[in-house]
Formats: C-alpha cells, structure tokens, sequence
C-alpha cells in the first residue's frame, strides 16, 4: 500500500449529494439492504428505548413490570410521569454536576489537543536524534491502563494541594490523552503534501510560521477529530473523576450518576432519567461536528 | 539501527537507576507524633451517604456552635477507593469515618492511623461502648477508632398483621425458628426474602448468614479464632456453619425465588415482598437499616405493619444463648491536630448522637446512650434487643484482610449458593486465597 | 456564574499559557547560531508532550513494574512471589482465558458490524443513510454508568412465582415457555462472558463503522467500473476490490478496539463484579489495588497486562516504520 490515495471529499456519515445513483456502484438487492439495516438498527436501538421509556415511568412501575408494556396503552397518559427528572434535576443536583462536567471537559480537550499537535508536526517534518523511537514510545504508552498512574499522581498532586480541584482533572486527562492524540494527528499529518511545507521552508518561513499558518489550518479535520474522541471520552469519564476530583461541589455527571444507582443500589428509575440527562450534550457535539471527526481519523488511515 | 538500539538500552538503564534509588517506602516509626495547632477546620470524610447523615451533620453544626471549629462532612460513595487513594497520595482527609475495621488495621499497618491512646482517654471509651466493639480496632493495645455509629445486623423482620393472623410465633430458639420454617412451608406461604444482588458487591447478604450461624453454632470464641485466622477458613466448624446456611437457602420453596432468584434480586427491593399484600414472604434477616428501603406508606406507620426479632441463638450443641452481630462506622483520626483532638473526644463521648438519633435509622454504639432520645419506637426497640443480646460480635468479613473479606469470601458465597461449590470445595478455596 | 468564569480563565490561562511557553522557547532557540538552532528546535516541539507523557505514563509505568516485585505495602522486596501468586489464582488464570476471548471476538463483530452498516447504509438514500448511521453511533455517546443501566433492563430476571419480568430478555424466554434463567450467572459454554461482550460491541461498533464508511466511500469509482466491465458479480467486487482498498482502515479500527478490550474492566464491575467466571484481567487489577489495597499484587496484574499487548505494539511499530518508508 504505497499509492498515496487522495483524501475523498465526502461526508461519510451520509448526506453527501453528490453521491452517484446506485446502478453506477456495486449493488446489492436492495429490499434485503433496507431489511438488513432496519434490523440492525432496531437492535441497536431497542435498549436505548428502554432506557428512554423507563425514564418516564413512576418508580413502581419501573420495578413492578416490563418497560414494554407500555406500548399496549401508549396513550394512557396517566402511567406517564417527569418525576424521574425532577428529582434528578432538583434534588439530586444534576444541574451544577452537568455545569462542572461542561467546566472539567473543555479545558481537558482543547489544551492536549495544543501540546500533541505541536509535537506530532515535530514528528512528521523534522528529523532529529531519537524521533523514531520517542513515537515508538508513544504508540507503546497506548496500552498502558492508566489506573497505574493513580497513586504516583496523586502523591504529586497533593505536594502541591491540587487535589480535588479542577487542574488536578485537567492535568490527569491532558496526559492520559496524549498518546492517543499525538498518534492520530501525526498519522494525519503524514498525509499532508510535503511540498508545501518544504517550499514554505525555502521562502525563509520559520517552522513556527509554518506550523501555524500551514499545517494547523490543513489539519483541522484530525483537530476536530480528535477533540470530539477526548471530548466523549473525557464527558464519559468516571474512574479518573472519582479519583482526583471526587464527590462533593466540584463533581461530575458520571459521579452524580453513579450516586444516583444509589448507596445501596435501589435507585435505578432515576438512573434512567439522569442518563438520558448525561447523553444529550455529548450527543449534540457529536452531531454538530460529524463530518470532521471521520475524515480527520481515517487520512492518516488511508494510505498504508 | 544498532547505534539507535544502543541509545535505547542505555537510556533505560539510566531510568531504572534512577527510580531504583529510594524508591520503597521505609516503615513509618510508632506513635502519634506531635500534636500540632489546628488551623479552626476539620475534614471528614466517611461511607455514609448523605441522606442517613443528616443527623451526623446537625450534631456537627453543634459542636461547631459551641468550639468555633468548622467541621465539614462529605459522603463518599465510593469511599475504599477515595480513602486509599488520598492517603497513598499523602492527602488523607482529616477524619474518616471508616465503615470497615479492616480497613483501619490496614492503615495501621502502613503507620497513616493514628492511635488514639496519646490523644483522647481511651479509658473511658472502652468503659461505655458495647463489648466486643473495640476489639475490632485494637492492635497491640492501642486503640486506633472511635464507634460513632452501630447497625445491627440479626434483626428478623416479619410482617405483623397477617403473621398474627397465620397463628405463628415469634421463635425463642434455633428449634423453634426450624419449626416455623417447616409449618410455613407446609401452609403453602414462603418462609425467607433473601435477597443478595449488591453490584460488584455482591456476596455480602451471604457472609452475614454464614457469620450469623457461625456464631451460633460454634460461639464467640471460635468465631473469634476464626475470623483472626487461628483456625483455618476450612475448618469443620466453618464447613458446618455454611452447610446450615445452604439448608435455608437451598431447601425447596424455603426462599423466595429460589436460590436463582436470591442471586438475582437487590437486596434493597428483596424486602418489599414482606409488606406486600398478600406478603410474598414471612421473614426477612436484615440490619436495621433495611426499613429505609420500605415503601414510604409502611414506614410512615412501621409498628403497624413490620415487627422484629432477634435471629434466635441457643442451637442444640451450639452456643448457649443469643449473639448479635453487628455492623459499624469508626472515626479515625489521620491527621494529628489539636482541633482534630477535639472533634475526636467530641465523638467518643457517651452523649455523642442525640441529634442523630432524633433523626431516625441511628443505633448508639454505647452502652450509656438514653435511649430516650430515639425518635421512633422500631429504633427504641432494637436497641432494646440488642442491649439483651448476650454477646456482640463484628461483622466478621470486615474483620478478614480485604482480599478475603471483600474478596473470596464473597465470591465463594455466591458460588455455593448457585451451586458451583460445594461447603467443602468453598471454604477450602478461601483458605487458599487468605494472604498474611 | 463564577464557575462558568473561572472555566473561561482557565481555558484561557491554560492554552494562553502553553502558546507563551511555546514562543518564548522558540524565540530563545531562534537566538542561538544557526546549527544549534537547528538541533534544538525539534525537541521545543516535542519537548511539553514528551515531558508530559514522562511523568503522567512512563513514569507511572516503570514505578509499577518495580511494585510489582515488592509487597503489599511497597515496603518489603519479595522477588518474583507476586508473580507466582498470580500464577496459582485460578480466578486470575480463568480471567486470563476471558480475555482472550473478549479478544478474539469483540474487536472482529465490531469490525464485521460496522462494516455491515458501512456498506449496506451506502445504499440507502441519504436522509436514510444519515439517520440509520445515527443510530449506530448513538451508544458512543453512553457513559458506562449509563449502559450498564440499560442493560440491565435487558438482561434482569426474576424467579418468584407471580413477579413480571422487567428484562427484555427474560420476557421473550419466559414468554415462550422456558423457565427464567439468570443470564449473567450462566457460565456454561461463557454463555454470560459472551452478554457482556455485546454490551461492549453495542457501545464501539459505531466508531467501527464510522471510519469504515469513509474508507468505502473513498473507493474510487473507476476501480469498480473496471472490474464491472470485466464481469464480475457483485460479491466478487466487494471482496476483490472494495475489501482490499479498505484494509488499512480495517486494521486502525481492530487494532484501536483491541486495545479498548484489553483494558476492559468498566463492564464486567458493574454488571457481575466478576462473578461466575466472569473476571477480566482489569478488572482484578482494580480489585487488588483498590478493594484489597494490595499494591504490589495490583503491579503484577499490569505488568502482566503490559507484557500481553506487546505483540500489539510490534505490529503497530512495524507498520508505523512501513508508512515511513513509503514516505
């Protein structure tokens, strides 16, 4: 695989609509298509169904019978009931846990983005002593669990009293994010022509120069890309959360969810509504920057 | 390449010796060290959640009125994890009010408890805190946790009216509980709620039945040596103990559901079949806190509708008499300062708790405590049962190393009662597993 | 409101501040004589990421193997005991087998579903496509926490006489006649290690066939036109032509889940706790360390961990040099 395909300018998340009539692809029966796909995706939506319904039962009836039974009288609107998220959202206090987890995500995605792309331009266009086997080191580091971290963390961070504040969050997910991000914009930045970089080299620009007015503004779809990945990942955290961060004030979604499961565990209904709560934000971003997020991973991907 | 293979040998040689040196921690030296001025707050962190501390935090916001000393107390639902981290990450909080004296022993052995003994009369503290209770937190004569909190763990609940009305009796022995059993069974009506499913947890509900038995049969002085190891885990007396427990378990239409279904069910929602109507059991062994999963309608009027017993004792060839089993908060003190000190002697004092208990769900664990100051009958009773009890003992998987306690004994639990293991094979396996 | 500010400083302050870092270094680098500039200029790039991933990886990383060879509380050597007594725990052993298998067939039914979907999906019109895609990657956007609910509305039984199922699962069974069965406790053929792997290629099947529906997407038409031409049945084309040009991404995704798999631990906590013979090894990792506070004990199950996904990191090595010299 050396031929350096051209990255295809398409949406693959469908939309795109310059898409041929299928006669011209390769096709398959397209009733049986249309079957397959409405199975696969009625299997894969049936438990988030369930979920959706639950979070809108009483407590009695979530444990007295089967959530689908609600479809032999849908339009009984009495069994239908917001207590699930009023209680999630007043009492609970699923509203600043949803604040602090918008105030842990966002500096935790954008600075590792910062620092990753910075040293992945480092290993695409320059050549210098041990680049070979730093990445190397890099890519190794993707498989270490990061509990190991924990404790010698913890012990650097309480030197210096950072633990349980926000920094100690962000610095956590900054370096446990940083393998991931450096390999998938390096891999994207190997895609990029190489001529420009070296013509922007013999017109006297800095690497500096052509770092920021070339190479980032080229890079934005792996930018992306990777933003929406440590973001979801980050939004979703619950191990790393619950370590430096912990109950109280400052906490999380996730957190504020699991507490919901209760001490004992007999507080599933509302465990219902709070995670449906907890998916709408990942899920707009998801939507807002689709498009990005699939060319961005699959450049660095395409050539061999 | 080999230059760049050389270059990487020889940089990780330099990491090693580098991290190499000092890196073990040495062994923390004896004694509490210096007290030191207090900076006017204090911390504290502990397992129990938030909505069965609100009379913990209006006896603080007391004591604060009267010292000035700020206390601050925050529920860690995830508490094992929260502890052990900060205090590895030298942040321990101020107090921990630990739900386990495993855990405490624990942090003895690493040097990050503080004994008490130099801080606070410990003299005074075992002269009113129920027997038994201390041992648990003791090591080389030094007290190292305050009991701020007991549960009870041998309460039997039933469900008054139509227990009543069935004709039955509440059993006085072990005999009579076994009779009770059968004329239940044989009136087509289900004797036990046994529900264990707890998450990662589960296997709690089982250990709690196999100490209780352990208690009965063998008594406090095997159950002693048993749970500090002086006997093996395989001991006959273990093997039997949990050979009793299989028959209520595993006995025909003797439990709800069946041993699958006592696998399956949460503990906490295992109880509602008692106060439903027609009750769907007549018995369930439950620690006091267990009225807290009740539907709100039965524990707005509780003696109307659920009674309580002792889990009877008095086995034949078994201990003569009635043990309790319990269960309990302790307050250890992490870091050593003078407001520290004060809190600390604040909460071992036997009138510690009236704001608790008009609270509700609180047991004392002194001896000493007016019982005048529980708000409800079901609290003023159970104190009153466990007051009579001729024994008490701790909860003995608390008092095993955590890989046992919170580890093998669990899991073998569930597995003999699904019926992977047998008792044999079961204690055996924990035997094995038992790190010293 | 003043949380919101203080977030909006921070993102200022922290990303602010590392610009700054990075072009007072750049300056200063740009001061030196021209060949040093040169030399040292790389690693002023590099430097903050590698400095980084040094203390909050590899140093974390190398401190763990040395626990590994020391007792519980780090404070004693012991040698290779807790190796050996993670050798005689058949939890330990039967939790290595697990993973194997979550190896084995998570990462290949994600592959093969997001491939599905990748393919099938490109023939529907676009609204379709868009919504049916969607709804695949939807239980990307699902904490653990959450997923493990909803599971648990699919997989909970109940065996008293009388009581309604709530489990989807149970009910269809039980509807049909069987008697309930307790699905996670089902360890007969992993019947229950093979549940919980669904719940694990629900939630990663969607970024499977995201990137795999930008690979067939970027297929040049033309290659099948030719092959068209030449007669080949559909089938054929697909798998002589499509499948060839989209390997690579094949492989980024396989790989990416397999390392996802390996550190699995999330699931299999909450849903059986590592009850009848569900156990990963991450999971045991968790347990050591956090429940029995057994560090050194915990060190070993990593090491071991590590050790099992060196094959992996070769692979990618030898790749990442394959790309270089195509370069």
């Amino acid at each position: 695989m050396t031929q350096a395909a051209p990255t295809v300018d398409v949406d693959p998340m469908g939309g795109d609509d310059q898409k041929p009539p299928p006669a011209q692809r390769f096709t398959l029966g397209s009733v049986a298509v249309r079957v397959t796909v409405l199975l696969l995706c009625l299997l894969w939506l049936i438990p988030t169904i369930g979920l959706l319904v639950s979070s809108f039962r009483s407590e009695e009836d979530v444990k007295e019978d089967g959530w689908w039974t609600v479809f032999a009288s849908p339009l009984e609107f009495s069994q239908w009931t917001l207590d699930s998220y009023d209680s999630v959202i007043f009492d609970q206090g699923m509203g600043s846990a949803f604040l602090n987890s918008i105030v842990v995500t966002v500096p935790a995605t954008i600075i590792p983005i910062m620092i990753a792309a910075f040293a992945a331009y480092a290993f695409t266009f320059m050549r210098f002593p041990g680049r070979d086997l730093l990445f190397i080191l890099v890519v190794g580091l993707l498989v270490v669990p990061l509990q190991v971290a924990f404790v010698p963390l913890l012990r650097l961070f309480s030197q210096y009293e950072i633990n349980g504040t926000f920094l100690a969050v962000w610095l956590a997910h900054t370096g446990f994010g940083m393998p991931l991000a450096i390999y998938i914009l390096r891999n994207y930045m190997a895609s990029l022509p190489v001529e420009i970089i070296e013509s922007a080299a013999v017109d006297g620009a800095s690497h500096f120069r052509t770092f920021w007015s070339l190479v980032v503004p080229m890079s934005v779809p792996a930018l992306a890309a990777y933003a929406i990945f440590q973001f979801l990942w980050v939004w979703n955290d619950l191990l790393v959360a619950l370590i430096f961060l912990g109950a109280g004030e400052n906490e999380v979604v996730t957190i504020t969810l699991r507490d919901l499961i209760g001490d004992l565990g007999q507080e599933w209904h509302l465990l219902t509504a709070g995670a449906f709560i907890s998916m709408v934000l990942p899920l707009a971003v998801f939507f807002a920057l689709q498009r990005y997020f699939v060319r961005g991973l699959t450049a660095g991907s395409v050539k061999g | 390449m080999a230059r760049r293979r050389r270059s990487a040998i020889a940089l990780a040689g330099i990491t090693t010796t580098i991290l190499f040196t000092g890196c073990l921690a040495g062994e923390d030296d004896e004694g509490a060290g210096e007290t030191e001025d207090g900076d006017g707050s204090v911390e504290i962190i502990g397992a129990i959640p938030e909505e069965e501390a609100v009379g913990l935090v209006k006896e603080l916001e007391a004591f604060t009125e009267d010292t000035g000393i700020e206390v601050s107390y925050t529920a860690s639902t995830d508490f094992t994890t929260e502890i052990r981290t900060r205090v590895s990450g030298g942040d321990p909080p101020d107090i921990a009010l630990f739900p386990q004296p495993g855990l405490v022993t624990d942090l003895v052995d690493t040097g990050d408890a503080l004994p008490l003994n130099d801080l606070i009369d410990t003299d005074d503290l075992e002269g009113h805190i129920v027997p038994g209770f201390l041992d648990s937190v003791t090591v080389d004569d030094e007290v190292y946790a305050v009991p701020v909190r007991m549960a009870a763990k041998s309460l039997v609940w039933y469900p008054v009216p139509e227990f009543e009305e069935a004709g039955y009796q509440v059993p006085e022995t072990w005999a009579d509980l076994e009779a009770l059993q059968e004329q239940m069974r044989s009136d087509g009506e289900t004797p036990w709620c046994l529900g264990a499913e707890s998450g990662a947890d589960t296997g709690w509900v089982y250990t709690d039945w196999v100490e209780e038995i352990m208690l009965r049969t063998a008594g406090p002085d095997v159950y002693d040596d048993w749970t500090s190891h002086e006997i093996p885990f395989d001991d006959d007396a273990v093997v039997e103990a949990v050979e009793q427990f299989g028959e209520i378990v595993h006995t025909e239409g003797n439990v709800r559901g069946g041993p699958d279904g006592s696998l399956n069910t949460p503990f906490g929602e295992s109880v509602l079949p008692l106060v439903e109507d027609p009750p769907g059991c007549f018995m369930h062994r439950q620690a006091n806190f267990i009225t807290t999963f009740m539907p709100e309608d039965v524990q707005a009027d509780l003696p109307a509708n659920v009674g309580v017993f002792v889990l009877p004792g008095d086995v034949e060839g078994g201990f003569e008499g009635t043990p309790v089993l319990g269960g309990g908060d302790l307050a250890a003190a992490l870091v050593n300062d003078s407001d520290v000190v004060e809190v600390m002697e604040f909460l071992a004092s036997s009138d510690f708790g009236a704001e608790w208990a008009a609270e509700g769900g609180w047991l004392s664990p002194s001896v000493e405590f007016d019982t005048s100051n529980y708000a409800t009958e079901i609290d003023q009773q159970i104190a009153e049962l466990v007051s009579q009890a001729d024994v008490f003992r701790f909860d003995g998987s608390d008092l095993m190393p955590a890989a046992v306690g919170a580890g093998t004994f669990w899991d073998e639990m569930v597995a003999f009662v699904g019926g992977e293991q047998d008792a044999g094979d079961a204690a055996t396996a924990i035997e094995e597993s038992w790190r010293d | 409101m003043i949380k919101i500010l203080n977030a909006a400083l921070a993102i200022v302050a922290g990303v602010g501040g590392m610009l700054a870092l990075f072009w007072i270094l750049n300056l200063l680098v740009e001061r030196l004589p021209g060949r040093w500039e040169e030399r040292i200029k790389p690693y002023v790039f590099i430097g903050p990421a590698i400095a980084i991933v040094g203390l909050f990886l590899v140093y974390p990383a190398v401190q763990t193997v040395i626990f590994s060879f020391a007792d519980k509380n780090s404070q004693k050597w012991v040698g290779f005991e807790n190796y050996t007594a993670l050798w005689d725990d058949e939890n330990f052993r039967a939790a290595l087998v697990n993973n194997l298998l979550w190896i084995l067939v998570v990462p290949a039914a994600s592959v093969l579903v997001g491939l599905l979907i990748a393919v099938l999906a490109d023939r529907l019109r676009p609204g379709n496509e868009k919504i049916a895609k969607s709804v695949i990657f939807m239980p990307m956007a699902i904490s653990f926490v959450g997923a493990s609910t909803i599971w648990r509305f699919i997989y909970d039984t109940r065996f008293a006489e009388g009581d309604e199922q709530i489990g989807l699962l149970s009910a269809i069974t039980t509807g049909l006649g069987f008697d309930p069965v307790a699905w996670l406790r089902l360890d007969s053929w992993n019947v229950n290690d093979f549940l919980l792997m669904v719940i694990m290629i629900w939630l990663q099947a969607g970024f499977a066939m995201v990137l795999l529906s930008a690979a067939v997407k970027g297929v040049p038409d033309d290659t099948l036109e030719a092959a068209r031409i030449d007669g080949a049945n559909e089938l054929q084309i697909f798998f002589r032509v499509v499948v060839p040009q989209i390997w690579p991404t094949v492989i980024v995704v396989f790989t990416t889940v397999l390392i996802l798999v390996m550190k699995v631990f999330d699931i299999v906590y909450v849903m059986t706790g590592g009850n009848a013979d569900t156990d990963v090894v991450a999971n045991i990792f968790v347990e050591e360390m956090i429940e029995f506070g057994d560090d050194g004990r915990a060190a070993a199950v990593v090491v071991v961990l590590m050790i099992a996904v060196i094959p992996v990191m070769i692979y990618q090595v030898r790749r990442f040099r394959m790309q270089e010299a195509g370069r």
